[in-house]
């Protein structure tokens, strides 16, 4: 025990000295979180729109009519011809294009069948998928309403008719970005800081050749690791707190659970992910690997495979496997289930657990390595 | 009249409110080994920058090889080779493949045929391949003169490049400083150690950025000729050091270990003065010798004189 | 220029000496590729859904077909209780749920009004916008066929029926894949120069080795350009390794000139080797260049640069920021060059800022450099 708290106090000068570094890992997680969280959005608004219209009718307008009333498309670009769409769609100057063909409004009134046409930039397939379903729920709407003019002149009494639908958001009733950022956010912050932090710290003494003075003192490997983890751990706690706070004062998002098992489940997993960086820093001698090594590890996957952004449903089960490893993962969920949901440790009895194993097992692995070199 | 190979007049630097070099002004000329001789903080370093082109000085001048150090550095810097203090070579490199990479930077012409001259010279043949980091220190010491000199500057600053390093080794570091010189190389050497001081041709000594003396080592010595240098033992030291501070006659005096040596002036009466002082304060005298100045004394004298004046 | 070649021969040397950087230079690369090559998909399937049915008729049970019929939902529970669904959803193990009133039938025939109730698990909520579009497109579309139906029962004529024929561009089966590929291409050069960079010159700080070479005649532009030309050629070494595994594995389409994107990358890498090279200098330990590169560097070029998240959905301010970020100019060009075959000229004004921002980003760090040294 004495042995850690030695290592512990060492490590602690050693991050009291770099204030600039200190401050950036303490301030950063939450700035980053404040300055992102405006910023990022899923939503598909304002989609630059192009119409084609060779109707040139009184429902041929209405029909484009009906695409403006909500702000889901912007900027509309009146076309000339399916060519000029074509040519505004690879310029990039519309994202989507719209050709009414010459028949349209004849059809309508007489209650034909007829196709138009949407030309669509398909390079960014979800905002396409969305953008065809706006169109496809725009005409829909439309051909409704048209169905409702005929029947009330035709004197036909029937009902409102239709279907409502009426569609409940748990946990985010009006499906704020934000609230569902918050979490995503600050589990691969707190990740990517707290790899970065000790990533350096075995590769220092190493660099500076005090490893060689280690080796000689009478420390055990694995007081070495934890001793290097735990002062980090303070500072990464306070800065999951201030992420915290901002996202409370800046986007309204509470803690709905228990802060005491957030709180909890936070000092698990940032002790296995500072735990993960030393593991890091005890594989080579040389900053720059170790760094490369870091980042490669955390940042991508950590967007990419923690179900943050990409639903994990949908990988193929060989990425899906490389998912269970990725640490952001577990407290991603944990956290949204905490914050948003309010639930218990029962409900993610499974993360926690990972979580647990994940902080054993680099603390052994990293120990190991240690050894090796104490030995070496 | 010979021109001097390295030239300061004023050489000043300040830093802020903070005088680190104050009006220095010395010569060394063509085959010297000169001496610069002082304590931590004393100024030696950043005048040694200013020197090498590195830092700018605050007012005065400073002439290396013929050319300004402040104007023209760059041309000054071809003409010199520097050692630091600090091993400040590649320790992912081999022994030759730093030569190889200043060699290179330097744009030596032949460069594998001066390589293995260098490697000669310095004494590290069959280290070649080993990395820097491997070395043990003193031949680190030696790598680092080999790039100092890998593009035979005719001006060579070495700052501390004994320190961390054994007498012996020591020893064996000033026979190739002498070699160098043999070849016709003006150096520069700084260092604190005094025993040290006495193998170079002529000192200059510094304290608090002053020059407080610039000649040979015996000439040095000599400024005590009439101060009389007495080895003392005596209890309590502390107790002893006090009542010689305070005794007019006594010029300096400080510890040695066990011994004290205290300068004292105005011939045999004022020593026997000075002797019945310290009986009449209850220090014991365990045993007195007179001492040949040695360098130290010379230092700390003059450091006095430097402050009092 | 001898002291160029006598830098690049050095740090060469020490990269192959440093017996764990080469085959991370080269496998990091693939690593990240594969990842997000395979990983990233917008495309969800198989939502888990759970159904309370209280009409329980022929009509109510079309309905829930018509839902699950493409692979999309999936109905995990059938639940009689609307309550029971929430507590399945607080445990993830349901993300939907599909409330059908009863007399559902009976309403929908007599053109009433009734009323169905979807609710999902919002604290996914990409997923559950992607989810409840289809939610609502499927009910959309069953809903305006009953009113067909109940109308040419009625004698109601003429009723017209617009279809909107879709044309998707640049990728027809609308792969999140192809738009992702070239997009890991920008991250993984931008990602191993800037470490390498800025990593670099601080080393010889901590080192002290630019001590020795401050003392030598070698000028400071000399040095930067022997330390970045290693970097340079390590980033078109990346950019081959890339481009061949998503050409010839991911069978991503390579529409555009090669050598455009060659340019463009040049351009790129002058900004990111740049970026390096400040962070470097300003940096005082290796450990403060590393915080520094990841949060000013590349957290910004992550999230601003229209990498996952789109541009044009940002707040005016962040749009306008993001313009100084290098990978957004970068990743504009590289996806069109490889989904549209656009080249250069129809990106003049990327290309531009993106050779401006290189240009003043490489010209300040390289001043500050010397100013440092000096």
């Amino acid at each position: 025990m004495k042995g850690i708290l030695l290592v512990t106090w060492k490590e602690f000068i050693h991050i009291a000295r770099d204030r600039i570094g200190l401050f950036i890992m303490v301030a950063f997680p939450a700035i980053t979180l404040m300055l992102y969280g405006y910023a990022l959005n899923f939503d598909v608004k304002n989609v630059r729109l192009g119409v084609c219209d060779l109707d040139k009718t009184k429902e041929s307008r209405a029909f484009v009519r009906s695409f403006l009333a909500h702000d889901y498309f912007g900027l509309v670009e009146d076309l000339q011809s399916a060519e000029e769409v074509e040519k505004a769609l690879s310029h990039g100057e519309i994202a989507v294009g719209i050709v009414i063909p010459k028949d349209f409004g004849r059809a309508v009134q007489t209650g034909k069948e007829i196709a138009v046409q949407a030309l669509i930039d398909g390079a960014n397939a979800q905002s396409a998928n969305t953008v065809l379903g706006y169109i496809k729920g725009f005409t829909l709407n439309f051909v409704a309403r048209k169905i409702q003019e005929k029947l009330e002149a035709t004197g036909l009494r029937i009902g409102q008719g239709g279907m409502d639908l009426r569609m409940l958001m748990y946990y985010n009733p009006t499906l704020e970005t934000a609230r569902f950022l918050v979490p995503g956010l600050m589990g691969i912050v707190l990740t990517v800081m707290a790899v970065v932090a000790t990533a350096l710290s075995l590769v220092r003494e190493k660099e500076r050749g005090t490893m060689t003075m280690l080796k000689m003192l009478p420390f055990r490997a694995y007081q070495i690791v934890i001793g290097k983890t735990l002062p980090y751990l303070l500072f990464s706690l306070f800065a999951a707190g201030l992420v915290l706070v901002a996202s409370k004062v800046l986007f309204g998002v509470e803690v709905k659970g228990s802060l005491l098992l957030l709180f909890s489940m936070l000092l698990v997993y940032l002790f296995g992910a500072l735990a993960l960086g030393v593991f890091i820093s005890s594989l080579t001698e040389s900053a720059q690997v170790a760094f490369t090594i870091g980042v490669t590890m955390t940042m991508l996957p950590s967007f990419i495979l923690s179900g943050f952004v990409f639903p994990l449903e949908s990988m193929p089960w060989a990425v899906r496997a490389v998912s269970y490893i990725v640490p952001a993962r577990y407290i991603i969920a944990i956290i949204r289930a905490i914050m948003l949901k309010g639930e218990g440790l029962q409900t993610f009895m499974f993360e926690f657990l990972w979580l647990v194993g994940f902080a054993i097992a680099m603390t052994l692995f990293a120990s190991i390595r240690v050894r090796k070199t104490l030995a070496g | 009249m010979a021109e001097a190979v390295i030239e300061a007049k004023e050489l000043s630097k300040r830093f802020g409110d903070f005088v680190a070099v104050d009006r220095v002004s010395f010569q060394v000329m063509a085959g010297e080994v000169f001496g610069f001789l002082g304590p931590n903080g004393a100024g030696k370093t950043t005048t040694i920058r200013m020197l090498c082109g590195l830092m700018k000085p605050s007012s005065g001048s400073a002439r290396v090889a013929s050319h300004d150090c402040a104007k023209e550095s760059e041309k000054v810097k071809k003409r010199i080779g520097y050692m630091s203090q600090k091993f400040t070579l590649y320790p992912d490199l081999t022994v030759r493949e730093n030569l190889e990479f200043y060699g290179s930077i330097y744009g030596v012409k032949n460069l594998k045929a001066r390589l293995h001259e260098v490697i000669g010279i310095v004494w590290l043949q069959g280290l070649e391949n080993k990395l820097a980091k491997d070395l043990a220190v003193g031949h680190r010491q030696r790598l680092a003169l080999g790039c100092a000199i890998v593009h035979n500057p005719p001006v060579l600053f070495l700052d501390e490049p004994t320190s961390g390093v054994d007498p012996e080794k020591r020893r064996k570091f000033w026979e190739l400083i002498y070699e160098l010189k043999s070849q016709g190389t003006t150096i520069l050497v700084t260092t604190h150690y005094m025993d040290e001081a006495e193998y170079c041709e002529r000192l200059a000594l510094i304290g608090s950025g002053r020059i407080l003396a610039c000649d040979t080592p015996a000439a040095i010595k000599k400024a005590l000729w009439s101060v009389q240098v007495v080895e003392l033992v005596c209890e309590p030291q502390i107790g002893a050091l006090k009542v010689l501070k305070s005794h007019r006659a006594c010029l300096f005096a400080s510890a040695f270990g066990k011994a004290i040596h205290a300068g004292i002036v105005g011939g045999d009466e004022a020593v026997r003065s000075v002797y019945e002082t310290l009986l009449s304060n209850g220090v014991v005298v365990h045993s007195t010798s007179k001492a040949e100045p040695s360098l130290e004394d010379a230092f700390i004298y003059l450091v006095q004189q430097g402050k009092s004046s | 220029m001898t002291g160029v070649f006598a830098i690049v021969k050095k740090e060469f040397k020490q990269i192959a000496r440093d017996r764990k950087m080469i085959p991370l230079v080269l496998a990091s690369p693939v690593f990240q590729l594969v990842l997000l090559g395979y990983a990233a998909t917008m495309d969800i399937k198989e939502v888990r859904l759970a159904v309370c049915d209280h009409d329980k008729s022929s009509m109510s049970r079309e309905l829930v077909r018509s839902v699950v019929a493409s692979d999309i939902f999936r109905a995990v529970a059938f639940v009689d209780n609307e309550d029971q669904i929430d507590p399945l959803i607080a445990s993830s193990k349901v993300y939907m749920g599909l409330v059908l009133p009863k007399d559902f039938e009976k309403a929908i025939v007599s053109m009433k009004g009734t009323s169905v109730l979807v609710v999902a698990d919002g604290s996914e909520a990409a997923k559950a916008t992607i989810a409840l579009n289809y939610m609502q497109e499927a009910l959309l579309i069953f809903a305006s066929e009953q009113a067909r139906k109940a109308l040419a029962m009625v004698g109601a004529r003429d009723i017209p029926l617009i279809r909107v024929e879709p044309r998707v561009f640049y990728n027809e089966e609308l792969k999140s894949r192809d738009f992702m590929v070239p997009a890991v291409l920008a991250m993984v050069l931008m990602v191993m120069t800037v470490v390498l960079s800025s990593m670099n010159i601080v080393r010889e700080k901590e080192y002290g080795t630019i001590e020795q070479l401050v003392v030598t005649p070698l000028k400071g532009g000399a040095l930067i350009a022997g330390k970045l030309l290693p970097f340079l050629v390590i980033g078109l070494v990346d950019i081959c390794i890339v481009v061949l595994v998503a050409v010839f594995w991911f069978a991503v389409p390579m529409r555009g000139s090669y050598v455009s994107l060659l340019l463009a990358s040049l351009l790129f890498l002058v900004s990111t080797l740049g970026l390096g090279l400040f962070v470097s200098t300003v940096a005082k330990t290796q450990q403060q260049a590393m915080m520094i590169a990841v949060f000013f560097v590349m957290v910004p070029s992550v999230l601003l640069s229209g990498f996952i998240f789109p541009i044009e959905n940002m707040p005016t301010i962040f749009q306008e920021a993001s313009r100084f970020v290098p990978m957004r100019h970068y990743l504009a060009i590289v996806r069109d060059l490889f989904l549209k075959g656009t080249g250069l000229r129809s990106h003049l004004s990327e290309v531009v800022q993106l050779a401006g921002l290189g240009v003043f980003i490489f010209g300040l760090a390289a001043t500050m450099f010397r100013k440092r040294v000096d």
